[in-house]
């Protein structure tokens, strides 16, 4: 079985509801057979990084949206992570883009090192203040899985997989995708957002009585 | 929050598929991926790709898809 995921390193939902989807895996019986691949998003591609300034004031700041109601969101974000047993911290978090971060990744998951480099920027941003718009800390965390440094800072600074991460987004749009994470089981059937573990554990035995009827 | 109807509840319509457990699962054409749908109560959580702005699913943003 494979499932598609389309998601931000920096989309909460996504980590939450890839941690579900983790722990459905874990009493799957057959996730032995299970293929995960991640697929670009940007959610946030004009995001700017501003040194000193909170997350919610540069969320606030770039989506226009009053500070009281963007600190309201970042709270059930915090609440709900917290009972998915993810760890998500607003208060140390950057605000920042995630292009250069997907171009490595679309790099990384050439070498074979995709999954293991999306699951380290979750929590870099997430749980460790990394500036994910930053070379740097990108060569840093992408020499951490085992890419060669060097390499990754020709891609930053090339650019030349800037179509690849395009050309997943452009895809997600073309199948409707309204909001991340979008995962796709066996290029046929979707599921929208974070969902309760229960939910994908019912979707996994769908999925896999399906793909066993068919063969 | 990322829309006000937050409260929204997804029914059961007669294209759902009702599973043993007592769970239903609803799928709808979308190109040729269908897309299933919890219809449980627990809609989920999404990031919306147009404006960034994470929040509860809502009826009214699956109709869009």
């Amino acid at each position: 079985m494979k499932i598609t995921i389309w998601s931000d390193f920096v989309c909460p939902f996504c980590y939450i509801g890839e941690a579900h989807l983790a722990k459905a895996l874990e009493s799957f019986e057959h996730a032995e057979n299970v293929e995960i691949e991640y697929r670009s998003f940007l959610l946030s591609p004009d995001a700017e990084y501003v040194p000193g300034e909170a997350y919610y004031e540069s969320f606030s700041n770039l989506k226009g949206i009053p500070v009281e109601q963007t600190k309201a969101m970042l709270q059930q974000v915090t609440d709900m992570a917290k009972a998915s047993g993810v760890d998500i911290n607003y208060d140390i978090a950057k605000f920042a883009s995630t292009a250069d971060a997907h171009h490595v990744f679309q790099y990384a998951k050439e070498q074979g090192k995709g999954n293991e480099f999306f699951d380290r920027l979750y929590a870099a941003h997430f749980a460790e203040g990394e500036v994910l718009s930053d070379p740097e800390a990108i060569v840093r965390l992408a020499e951490e899985v085992g890419l060669a440094g060097e390499k990754v800072r020709g891609i930053i600074a090339g650019k030349e997989y800037a179509e690849k991460v395009s050309k997943d987004i452009a895809e997600s749009r073309q199948i409707g995708v309204q909001g991340v994470p979008f995962f796709v089981f066996n290029d046929k059937y979707a599921v929208s957002g974070a969902q309760p573990v229960p939910y994908f554990s019912q979707v996994l035995d769908t999925v896999w009585e399906e793909e066993k009827a068919e063969q | 929050m990322a829309d006000e109807k937050q409260n929204d509840v997804i029914k059961p319509s007669k294209d759902t598929v009702s599973k043993d457990n007592g769970s239903t699962i609803k799928a709808k054409d979308l190109n040729r991926i269908q897309v299933l749908k919890n219809i449980d109560g627990a809609a989920g959580f999404l990031c919306d790709i147009n404006t960034g702005i994470c929040g509860p699913i809502t009826q009214g943003k699956e109709e869009k898809e």
